[in-house]
């Protein structure tokens, strides 16, 4: 009995060291001492991450409130500001994150903050990124920022294997990082495996349910391989859980064109337009871009170039102003003088230093250049030139995923009809439709391969899918106009 | 060999650790917290999804769906469905989803993440709440705690022998067992610990009851042929056990016990039972035959309906309707050891319980105050603090605590010094004994302090000591305290038989109560057997003492053996006699019997030192009788000489010059030892000396020494004697004898004749008469006078004396001799016919010898009752 009070007296003091000793270490303390500073912008960063910009900038701003000093939360508030195009107000911010960087005693804490900065070009430690990383790859490398950091750059590099295997890694140490689902996701989605593409954001959605964001991404999976209907209710279902997450309403956009519903589509982006968070920011531009893109590549003549044409008057030095002009051009049929804008247009860039750092960057770039050349020698009625920009294109994009090749392989086969390629020009298209079984252009290119190969019979039965993918489809919709038109020039189907 | 015996030492040192009440009560300790633990565990309502997991596969597969019950919504998983998540967490690990899963509320609706054949779906799982915490549960809790409760009392009180230890067991894995006795559920950590502590007292239980049986109430035969068989009971179980653990992580199905291990487990209680049935009807003495049969009821009461309800009905063909009925009836196993263990071994066991209660409760208040305070105190040094750290919080609590505890302990004592002064007065008393204790030499003083003491503290009447009969009958005590018996009837006689009872105390060596019932007069019936003698023998001894009042006896043990006994009344008032009484009462019995082994050791010790002073002064007598020198004659050799023994002895020798020159010799024995022997020697002496001076005859001084020796002392008190008047001038010998060893006269011849004339010893009677002899000594004659330690010194073995045979042989050799070197000669030749052996008696020597004509005559003077080198060769005598 005597014995017991010295006994609990050394087990206290037993816990007590070890619980200094395992501690967990606080990162709060490490940036700043304030930890309602700390906690708004961990939620600051919750938003960020789950793209709820609005009230991220709130958490983050009263998280700067209460400590103007807490780098971290700068860092995060220029990230929001660059996705939402307001260029100064993000270089402003990386700068007063980079100026505070030094005043982070804890020298891992400095650490990581540098690696996230130098994920940024507008960060004095970008130029540094490497080091910084290995420096923390070496120090911490099962830390998050690390990994995160790893990875992204992985990709940014198109070491996809390293991206990948970096991501797995970062959800064997922590299974409930939603964010890493994401980005693995689109990994799979870049990768061609959309199975695993849409697992992976199945995940996603699963680990963060209150988040728009993985319905959208959800949605962009299925839209790629054709599973329109599906993917619009994953992006009502964001839409339901963030009204304002406008890249779901975009996507709906999407689905509407690519099912021939362009007067649809056209009314969503033009009620987007109308939208105060959006109007003048770079979501604003990326839609319309991808908009003048759509028109153009499902030939929706009008359309297109009142947009295009809208565009260039609001955005006149914008950096993809060249490209809509070329689009212009093709589309007015002035294929010489798209030619040469897309000369000029590569030559500008192949002095850009992010191209000569980036060869995935020169990839694109040549890929690009190839395809206005097919599209030009398309326009022209050259079709063997054309095929062969198109083959070549394709070769470009061998590394890249098979549905981002649809365009070449299609055009590809259109232009191997005229040239009697059928053979070739079907294993083009039964490529395409692989990945994409409801590309409207697509099965109107296998019908017509088979209507000139006398297959009359299986050229009705694709016009018959035609029918059906675009049965919701405007009446003037260019690629439902074709079928009827080369229905009326088949035989019937009993080949009368 | 050396070896063996280490590696013995070392198995015999492991198993006492193992076997050691330390350990066993830690095992108990273990059992309590984990009971505690499942009871907290099994009652937390848990959410459950209707599923078992596996825990050692890679994924949270779904092994197993279980039926829900009614009004639940069934679970849409399926066997072979592979979580991936739940509630919106990617769970990778059963761990995992077992936390999970625990943090969601029963009743709530859950997405769930499977895959199944290969295809991602999700799940809206509706929770259900579950673990034992209806009705039947309390049952089972009741029920361990009376287990624990019995078990633990039983260990205790029944010491560490094997069966109490094998009691103890199976009341700690029945416990368990009740404790645990749980629905399945997906595998949480606390589920995992609760259902394998589960597992094996379901596996162990069965061998335990066997092996339990086996040992008691006698061990069987066979056991003690082959102690092997022990262990191997517990082989199978053991083997199941390890099966079911296996499949826990490896199987393909939930872990479970199936009806073929249900057989065989009940097997084992059935052979249990056959094991304590056949104890039962094997017994002969009636009392045991009594007591056995209450235990044998009621375990049959408790096992059988186990075995139909639990184990046939509910573990073999799912049926629970009737469980309970098949659980409920075990309290009569504990309840029929529990009863057996009080009526017939520990009556304190009820008295604690009744006792203590109050004190129990304001304890327990205590604690729970002091615990609440500590948690109080100690979260606000956390939030002070403000450290999240649960390991810096446990130890800023648990600092708390130690702060505290004297506090505690403080109010704890004033609490017993408050509810139980006689405890506390008990404790000073005890206090006191201790000091006092050894200081008490005297036996009767600290039989006093005791009785006095412990009839104070412990507010009795009266109470008794006794001791064994110092007579030396083993059955027969004696009252050492009090002296005189106590002025209220009924009283104790002095002297009381307890042979038989004793047998009993000195089995146990505790106090032993005076069973009432037992001492009831009896109808007479005729013993037959050894068992029902002695218990009748008992029964007397005991209605004896119960008819005296005694009610309690406590014996005074030392080295294993009963050296007294307190003899206690009932208390006052139908009281009955508290633990902590007990326990002083055995811790005084204990201190006391050590002081009066000391007491009896100090006893022996004065009286030896006593012996020792009385032979030395006896010697000191013995030594001045004899003369300091002999007288020299011409052509005459005297030499005497007295060979001390250990004990004193009345020999002593005596030569008288008389003024008519002769000279008178005298050797005497008296009988006896010590200072009698020699104060009794010096009397004679002066007597004969007196009687030499004015006596002529040896005959008639003999004559009126008897008739003096007679009258001064009793008839057992007497001497012989030798007298013998020599004349040196014409070598004339007269002699008379009372009774002594006649001497031996020794010619040149070697003719040996002994002078034998006399009468009988001096003292013994007062008539006699006692004629003289006489002889005529010529040159080379010797003449030996001795006392009877001489013939009478006894071989090595104590089987043959020296002798007189001896004697004449060793004159006949040995006549050659002076006189000086014959009588160191004869010493030699004594020891070695002794050998290691201690001379017994003291040996007196005086010689006489007529020098042969060559030879000078000078007699060697020697000091009076010295002990000369034995070492002087018969070469070197001559």
């Amino acid at each position: 009995m005597k014995r017991i009070g010295p006994l609990i007296l050394v087990a206290a003091v037993v816990f007590i060291a070890a619980g200094l000793v395992l501690r967990h270490r606080d990162p709060a303390t490490a940036y700043t001492a304030d930890k309602a500073a700390w906690d708004l912008y961990d939620q600051g960063e919750f938003y960020l991450q789950a793209f709820r910009y609005r009230e991220a900038e709130q958490k983050l701003e009263q998280a700067l409130a209460l400590d103007g000093n807490l780098a971290m939360a700068h860092v995060a508030l220029a990230e929001l500001h660059y996705r939402l195009g307001r260029s100064e107000p993000s270089k402003r911010q990386y700068a007063m994150a980079d100026s505070l960087a030094g005043l982070v005693t804890d020298d891992r804490a400095r650490l990581l903050l540098e690696v996230r900065l130098s994920q940024s070009r507008s960060s004095r430690f970008f130029a540094d990124a490497d080091s910084l990383l290995a420096a923390a790859q070496a120090e911490s490398p099962d830390e998050l920022i690390v990994l995160v950091a790893q990875a992204l750059a992985a990709d940014r590099d198109r070491d996809l294997d390293l991206a990948e295997r970096t991501w797995k890694h970062i959800l064997e140490i922590n299974p409930n990082y939603a964010g890493a689902y994401n980005f693995l996701g689109y990994l799979y989605l870049g990768r061609g495996r959309y199975d695993e593409a849409e697992a992976a954001i199945r995940k996603y959605a699963f680990v963060a349910p209150d988040l728009a964001n993985p319905h959208d991404s959800l949605g962009e999976v299925l839209m790629t391989v054709g599973r329109y209907e599906e993917a619009e209710e994953e992006f009502k279902a964001a839409l339901k859980k963030q009204p304002d997450f406008f890249y779901s309403l975009r996507n709906i956009g999407r689905i509407y064109i690519e099912r021939g519903e362009v007067d649809r589509a056209l009314a969503l982006v033009d009620t987007l337009a109308t939208v105060d968070a959006i109007k003048g920011t770079a979501i604003q531009k990326e839609t319309e871009l991808d908009l003048i893109h759509r028109l153009f590549i499902h030939r929706v003549q009008a359309d297109f170039e009142s947009y295009a044409t809208r565009f260039l008057a609001t955005y006149p030095t914008d950096d993809n102003v060249p490209s809509v002009r070329i689009r212009l051009l093709l589309a007015h049929g002035e294929t010489d003088l798209a030619l040469a804008l897309l000369d000029s247009f590569r030559r500008v860039r192949e002095q850009d230093p992010q191209f000569l750092e980036s060869e995935a960057l020169r990839a694109r770039l040549r890929l690009s250049v190839s395809r206005w050349r097919g599209l030009a020698a398309e326009q022209a009625g050259d079709a063997a030139a054309a095929a062969r920009y198109f083959q070549e294109s394709l070769a470009l994009a061998r590394d890249f995923p098979p549905h981002e090749s649809l365009f070449e392989r299609i055009h590809l086969a259109y232009n191997l009809i005229p040239l009697r390629g059928y053979d070739e020009a079907r294993i083009q298209v039964r490529e395409a439709l692989t990945v994409n079984p409801r590309i409207a252009e697509g099965t109107l290119v296998a019908a017509s391969i088979e209507a000139a190969a006398g297959q009359t019979a299986e050229a009705h039965r694709l016009l018959d899918t035609v029918e059906r993918i675009l049965e919701r489809a405007d009446p003037d919709y260019p690629v439902l106009l074709d079928a009827k038109r080369l229905r009326e020039e088949l035989p019937d189907r009993d080949g009368i | 060999m050396q070896s063996d015996a280490i590696g013995e030492t070392l198995l015999e040192r492991a198993a006492r650790l193992v076997f050691s009440r330390r350990v066993f009560l830690a095992l108990g300790a273990l059992a309590v917290v984990f009971c505690g633990f499942a009871a907290v565990d099994a009652t937390k309502v848990r959410p459950n999804d209707g599923t078992v997991w596996v825990l050692g596969r890679p994924t949270v597969q779904v092994l197993e769906v279980v039926p829900r019950g009614p009004g639940i919504p069934p679970t849409p998983l399926r066997k072979g469905d592979v979580i991936t998540g739940i509630a919106n967490h990617v769970v990778t690990t059963p761990q995992e989803a077992a936390d999970v899963l625990g943090a969601q509320r029963p009743g709530a609706t859950v997405p769930y993440l499977v895959e199944r054949k290969d295809k991602a779906l999700l799940l809206d799982v509706p929770l259900s709440g579950f673990r034992v915490a209806d009705r039947s549960y309390a049952v089972n809790v009741i029920l361990a705690a009376v287990y624990l409760v019995i078990g633990t009392l039983v260990y205790l009180k029944s010491g560490n022998d094997r069966p109490a230890r094998l009691f103890f067991l199976l009341c700690l894995a029945f416990a368990i067992y009740f404790m645990t006795n749980l629905e399945r559920s997906s595998y949480f950590w606390g589920d995992i610990i609760t259902r394998n502590g589960g597992a094996f007292a379901r596996f162990m239980l069965p061998a335990l009851f066997l092996q339990f049986f086996l040992v008691f109430p006698g061990k069987k035969q066979a056991l003690a042929r082959h102690p092997y068989l022990s262990p191997l009971l517990y082989l199978l179980p053991l083997m199941f056990y390890l099966r079911f653990t296996l499949d826990q992580f490896f199987g393909d199905r939930a872990a479970h016990i199936n009806t073929v291990t249900w057989i065989i487990l009940g097997l084992y209680y059935v052979a249990g039972l056959a094991a304590l049935v056949h104890s039962y009807l094997s017994y002969r003495d009636p009392l045991l035959r009594e007591r056995v049969r209450i235990l044998t009821w009621g375990t049959l009461v408790g096992v059988l309906p186990f075995l139909v309800f639990k184990i046939g009905l509910e573990e073999i063909t799912a049926r629970t309707d009737l469980a309970q009925l098949g659980v409920i009836p075990l309290v009569a196993i504990p309840m029929s050891f529990g009863y057996c263990v009080a009526r017939y071994q520990v009556l304190q066991i009820e008295f604690l319980v009744k006792r203590s209660l109050l004190f129990s409760i304001l304890t327990g208040l205590l604690v729970l105050g002091w615990a609440i305070v500590v948690f109080w105190a100690g979260s606000q040094l956390v939030t002070l603090i403000g450290s999240a750290n649960p390991l810096i919080a446990v130890g800023v609590t648990l600092a708390v605590a130690g702060v505290l505890w004297p506090v505690r302990n403080r109010l704890q004592r004033s609490l017993e010094a408050r509810l139980y002064r006689s405890r506390a007065n008990l404790a000073v008393l005890l206090e006191q004994f201790s000091r006092e204790i050894p200081g008490l030499i005297q036996q009767q003083a600290l039989l006093d302090r005791i009785g006095r003491g412990l009839q104070e503290a412990l507010e009795l009447p009266r109470l008794w000591v006794y001791l064994p009969d110092a007579g030396g009958d083993a059955a027969t005590w004696t009252r050492a305290w009090p002296q005189a018996p106590a002025g209220v009837p009924p009283a104790l006689p002095r002297q009381i038989e307890l042979g038989a009872t004793l047998k009993t105390i000195t089995q146990r060596l505790e106090p032993f109560w005076i069973d009432l019932e037992d001492a009831l007069p009896e109808a007479q019936h005729l013993a037959i057997s050894r068992e029902q003698v002695e218990l009748a023998a008992r029964r007397r001894e005991q209605r004896q003492l119960a008819s005296a009042g005694v009610n309690l006896l406590v014996p005074l043990a030392a080295s294993g053996r009963v050296i007294g006994l307190i003899a206690l009344p009932a208390k006052p008032g139908e009281e009955a006699y508290q633990l902590h009484e007990i326990q002083l009462l055995t811790i005084v019995a204990g201190q006391t019997a050590t002081q009066l082994e000391n007491a009896r050791l100090y006893e022996e010790e004065v009286a030896k030192q006593k012996l020792e002073e009385e032979m030395r002064l006896a010697r000191e007598i013995q030594s001045r009788l004899m003369p300091a020198a002999l007288p020299t004659f011409a052509g005459i050799q005297f030499d005497a000489v007295n060979l001390s023994s250990k004990t004193v002895s009345g020999d002593y020798y005596d030569v008288i010059p008389r003024v008519d020159g002769q000279v008178a010799m005298v050797i005497a024995d008296v009988c006896g030892k010590g200072m009698p022997a020699s104060l009794l020697a010096s009397n004679l002496q002066a007597s004969l000396r007196a009687q030499c001076d004015i006596c002529d005859s040896p005959g008639d001084i003999l004559l009126r020494v008897n008739r003096q020796l007679h009258a001064a002392t009793d008839s057992r008190h007497f001497a012989t004697v030798f007298l013998a008047f020599f004349d040196p001038r014409t070598r004339r010998l007269r002699y008379s004898s009372a009774g002594h060893d006649a001497p031996v006269v020794i010619d040149a011849d070697n003719r040996i004749s002994r002078l034998a004339e006399g009468g009988l010893p001096l003292g013994a009677f007062d008539f006699g008469d006692y004629d003289e002899g006489a002889v005529e000594l010529r040159d080379g004659d010797l003449l030996l006078l001795y006392t009877d330690g001489l013939t009478e010194t006894k071989s090595p073995d104590g089987e043959d004396e020296y002798g007189t045979a001896r004697l004449d042989h060793f004159l006949r050799e040995h006549r050659h001799l002076d006189v000086g070197a014959l009588l160191p000669r004869i010493d030699q030749e004594l020891q070695l016919f002794r050998g290691r052996r201690d001379a017994e008696d003291d040996i007196t020597l005086l010689a006489l010898k007529i020098a042969p004509p060559s030879r000078s005559a000078a007699g060697s003077a020697r000091a009076a009752g010295s002990v000369f080198a034995t070492n002087i060769t018969p070469e070197e005598a001559s």
